[in-house]
C-alpha cells in the first residue's frame, strides 16, 4: 500500500555513460591495457596453470630412473616444461612417474605413494617394466603398473630416450588441457 | 693351487670326496659334517681371510649325494690362491656366517632361493622376497612365474617387524621411497634422540629374478639381463658375464676386441662414478656437481651411442668378440671426451676437495676398518677405501688389463672422504688407460670365429654373398647359440662398484645350469650397519652415497 516502489530508470546502472567514461581514456592508458587483457573461461585458465606446473614426484625404480635424471639434468632440462621440480613427498607432488621395474615386494609401497599424492594427480608408466613387466617375466615383478594404479601415458622403452620422457610430458600438458578441471579436485 | 688340496685330505681324509680341476680352478667336495672345522683350518690356518662368493646349486633329485650344494668360494689375499668349496645336502648345513661375517646376507639368500637352513645362523629370513612368499624360486621344480602368479600381493602394507632394543630408543624407516638411498633400498634406524644405535638395511624391492631368468636363455640371450644389474655402467656387467662365458668355452677374443671392451668398460668406470659423484654431492648438498657429471655423462653416452646404438643397455660384447667394428670417428670421439674430461674433473674436485663443508661432512664419517672391510667381504673402492690394495685387474689380470700401465689407489683411514679420493683418482687412472689404449688402438677383426660362437656376418646370411654355410650357422645360432663344456667357473672383474663376479654351472647343454651373480654392491651394503653405528640420521645418506650402491645389482 503505502511502500514506494523503486522507479525503474534507477536500476539501469549500466548507462552509456559508463562507456562514454572508457572512451575518456587517455591513448596512454589504452597502451597499457592492450595485451593485458584476457578473456577465457576457468575451465582453460585452470588447466593452463596446472600443465605448465607439473610436479613429479621422485619415484625411480630402477634403470629408468638414470634417464629420468638426464632428462631434469644439464642437456635435457626438462624446467622447459614446467616439470622439473623433482618432489621427494608424494603430497606435494601432482605426476608420478613410474620408471622402472615393479616387483611385488614394492607393489603396496606404489599403491601407497599414489594415494598419498593429492588429485588432480597423473601417472605415466615410463619404460617397458612400468608399461607390461618388459623383459621380467618372472615370478618376481608385476607385469605392469596399470594392474595397481590407472595409467596416463605409456612410454615404451628399455630405457626410454630422456626424448621420450619429454613428448610424454608433452602429451600430457595436452591431456591436461583436454580434462574438465573440476572433475579433478 | 694343488697345496691346499693336499692339506685338506691331510687333515680331513675320507671327508674330501671329489677334488676337480677345471679351467684352472680347483674344486674340492667336502662332507657336510667337517664344514665348519674345515672353514676355520681355511681361515685361520691357511689364510683363506676372504669369502668371495657363497651359492646354492639344485641338483635335482637322486644324485646319490643331497639335493643341493652350497658352494663357497674362497680367497687367500696374500698368496692370491683361491679355492671353491662343494658340499652337498639335502636339507640343513651348518653357518659359517661366525667364521666369515659376510656369510650372512649370503646365507639369508641361499635360504631365501632354495630353502636350505643355516645351523647356527644368526637372522635366517628371506633376503629378498617378501615375507608371506610362497616357495623358493631357484629350486629346478619352482616355475618361473611362481606358484600363484596372479596372487593379490598388492594388499600388503609396508611392514616394520623390528623392535626397540631399549625403551628411550624409537625405530625410524628410511625407504623405499626416498630420493638419498638411490633406488629402492630400505634401511630402518634405532635411534636415540639423533644418534643411530643400530640399523638394518632391507633390500629386495627391486628382486627382478635375474638368475632363474637366465635358466631359461640361451647363453646369448642372457646378455640383455646383465646390462640391467649395474645400470651406470652395462658394459662392466656385460664383461663378466661374457668373460665367463669365454672361460668357459676356453676361447679368447682376438687384440681389437679387448681394446674395444677395454675402452667401453673404462669408460663405464667413469660414467658410474659420475653418477655416484653427483648423487652423492647432492645427497650432502652441493648440487652445481650434479649438473657437472651429468653434463660428462652425455658425452659418454653419445660415444656409447655412436658404437652400439643405444645410451646404455648396449649389449654390445658377443661370446667371442664385440657385436660390430666401431665407426671411424669413435677414436677421435674418445679423444676429444679426454680431452675435456679433465677439465670437468678438476672443476668438480675444486667444488668439493678443499671444500670446508664438504670435508666437515665427509671426514671420519662411516668409518670401515681394514679388519672388518675383509671380514665383510668388501671390493672395489670401499676396500681400497679402507687402505687394502686390492684390484682384480692387477690381482688377477684379464681381458688384457696385463697390458695397461696404472696405479691403484688407496686410501687410509677408511671414512667416506677417503672413499671420495679414491673414487677421483680411480677416473684419472681409467683416463690414463684410455689415453694408452687409444694410442695403440689396434687393427684387425672383432670376432673369434663369426658363426662358431657367435652370429654370422650379416652380409653372408642375405643378399649376394649369402650362403648355405653361414645360413646353417645363423639357424644354429638362433636356436641354441653356444653349447659349452660340462663344468663349472668363476669370473669376476673390477667392476666401478667392486668385485662383480658370475658363477657358471654347465651340464652341456644351450643354457646355463645356474647362473650365480655375485654382486659388489649388495656385498658392500652389508658392512653398512657397521658404519653407521654412533653417527646421526643425517649421515646416513652420506653412507649410502659413499658405499655407492645400485639396486639393480643388490636386488638382481
Amino acid at each position: 500500500m503505502g511502500v514506494k516502489r523503486a522507479p525503474v530508470r534507477e536500476i539501469e546502472i549500466v548507462k552509456p555513460s559508463v562507456v562514454q567514461q572508457q572512451e575518456e581514456l587517455t591513448q596512454e592508458e589504452l597502451s597499457l591495457l592492450e595485451g593485458n587483457v584476457l578473456i577465457t573461461n576457468l575451465n582453460k585458465l585452470v588447466n593452463w596453470a596446472r600443465k605448465w606446473s607439473i610436479w613429479p614426484c621422485t619415484f625411480g625404480l630402477a634403470c629408468c630412473a638414470i634417464e629420468m635424471m638426464a632428462t631434469a639434468a644439464s642437456r635435457f632440462d626438462m624446467a622447459r616444461f614446467g616439470a622439473e621440480v623433482f618432489r621427494a613427498s608424494p603430497r606435494q607432488a601432482d605426476l608420478l612417474i613410474v620408471a622402472g621395474t615393479l616387483t611385488k615386494k614394492m607393489a603396496p609401497v606404489l599403491k601407497k605413494v599414489y594415494e598419498q599424492m593429492p588429485e588432480p594427480k597423473w601417472v605415466i608408466a615410463m619404460g617397458a617394466c612400468a608399461v607390461g613387466g618388459g623383459i621380467y617375466d618372472s615370478y618376481a615383478v608385476v607385469q605392469g603398473v596399470d594392474r595397481l594404479i590407472p595409467v596416463d601415458i605409456y612410454i615404451p622403452g628399455c630405457p626410454p630416450r630422456p626424448e621420450a620422457l619429454l613428448q610424454a610430458v608433452l602429451m600430457l600438458q595436452k591431456k591436461i588441457e583436454q580434462e574438465g578441471f573440476s572433475n579433478k579436485i | 693351487m694343488g697345496m691346499v688340496v693336499e692339506d685338506l685330505k691331510r687333515r680331513f681324509g675320507e671327508a674330501v670326496s671329489e677334488v676337480n680341476e677345471f679351467r684352472g680352478e680347483t674344486t674340492v667336495t667336502l662332507s657336510a659334517d667337517v664344514l665348519k672345522e674345515a672353514a676355520l683350518f681355511l681361515r685361520d690356518e691357511k689364510g683363506f681371510d676372504f669369502l668371495v662368493d657363497l651359492c646354492g646349486v639344485d641338483n635335482g633329485e637322486g644324485n646319490g649325494r643331497g639335493r643341493f650344494s652350497v658352494v663357497y668360494f674362497l680367497r687367500n689375499m696374500d698368496t692370491r690362491e683361491q679355492v671353491r668349496i662343494k658340499v652337498y645336502t639335502d636339507s640343513s648345513i651348518d653357518s659359517v656366517s661366525d667364521v666369515w661375517p659376510t656369510a650372512n646376507w649370503h646365507e639369508r639368500e641361499v635360504y631365501d632361493m632354495f630353502g636350505i637352513e643355516f645351523k647356527g645362523h644368526p637372522n635366517l629370513e628371506r633376503l629378498y622376497l617378501p615375507e608371506d612368499f610362497t616357495g623358493f624360486p631357484l629350486r629346478k621344480d619352482f616355475p618361473l612365474r611362481g606358484y600363484e602368479p596372479d596372487k593379490d600381493l598388492y594388499e600388503g602394507g609396508v611392514k616394520t617387524k623390528v623392535e626397540p632394543s631399549r625403551p628411550d630408543t624409537m625405530i625410524l624407516n628410511m625407504g623405499p621411497q626416498h630420493p638419498s638411498t638411490h633406488g629402492v633400498l630400505r634401511v630402518l634406524l634405532e635411534l636415540e634422540g639423533e644418534t643411530i644405535v643400530n640399523a638394518w638395511p632391507i633390500v629386495g624391492y627391486l628382486h627382478r629374478g635375474t638368475e632363474k631368468l637366465a635358466e631359461y636363455k640361451t647363453y646369448h640371450q642372457v646378455l640383455p639381463l646383465t646390462d640391467r644389474l649395474d645400470y651406470l655402467a652395462p658394459p662392466s656387467n656385460n664383461l663378466a658375464y661374457i668373460l665367463a662365458v669365454e672361460k668357459l668355452l676356453g676361447i679368447e677374443p682376438p687384440p681389437r676386441a679387448k681394446y674395444i671392451r677395454i675402452i667401453m668398460v673404462e669408460l663405464a668406470r667413469i660414467a658410474s662414478h659420475l653418477v655416484w659423484l653427483g648423487t652423492h654431492a647432492m645427497d650432502i648438498g652441493a648440487a652445481t656437481v650434479f649438473l657437472y657429471a651429468f653434463r660428462e655423462r652425455e658425452k659418454i653416452y653419445d660415444i656409447w651411442e655412436m658404437v652400439a646404438g643405444a645410451r646404455f643397455h648396449q649389449s654390445y660384447f658377443r661370446i667371442g668378440g664385440v657385436r660390430e667394428d666401431v665407426p671411424e670417428e669413435f677414436i677421435p670421439a674418445v679423444r676429444r671426451f679426454l680431452d675435456d674430461f679433465m677439465k670437468a674433473l678438476d672443476e668438480c674436485d675444486g667444488l668439493l676437495t678443499n671444500n670446508k663443508i664438504w670435508r666437515v661432512r665427509t671426514e671420519g664419517v662411516a668409518v670401515l676398518s681394514k679388519e672388518d672391510a675383509i671380514r665383510y667381504g668388501a671390493t672395489g673402492p670401499v676396500l681400497r677405501g679402507s687402505g687394502v690394495k686390492w684390484d682384480l685387474r692387477k690381482a688377477y689380470p684379464y681381458a688384457g688389463y696385463e697390458e695397461f700401465r696404472f696405479e691403484i689407489p688407496v686410501g687410509e683411514n677408511g671414512d667416506t672422504f677417503d672413499r671420495y679420493l679414491v673414487r677421483m683418482e680411480e677416473m684419472r687412472q681409467s683416463y690414463e688407460i684410455l689415453r694408452q689404449a687409444i694410442e695403440r688402438f689396434p687393427d684387425g677383426p672383432i670376432k673369434l670365429d663369426p658363426g662358431k660362437y657367435t652370429f654370422p656376418e650379416p652380409e653372408e646370411v642375405k643378399g649376394e654373398r649369402a650362403n648355405i654355410e653361414a645360413l646353417i650357422h645363423q639357424f644354429k645360432q638362433v636356436i641354441e647359440g653356444v653349447r659349452p663344456p660340462e663344468g663349472e667357473v668363476y669370473q669376476a672383474v673390477e667392476a666401478p662398484k667392486g668385485e662383480l663376479g658370475f658363477y657358471i654351472v654347465s651340464k652341456g647343454e644351450p643354457k646355463p645350469y645356474r647362473m650365480h651373480i655375485r654382486s659388489p654392491s649388495l656385498i658392500n651394503l652389508q658392512a653398512l650397519p657397521l658404519m653407521v653405528k654412533g653417527l646421526k640420521v643425517a649421515d646416513v645418506v652420506t653412507a649410502i652415497g659413499s658405499i655407492d650402491i645400485v639396486l639393480g645389482e643388490v636386488d638382481k
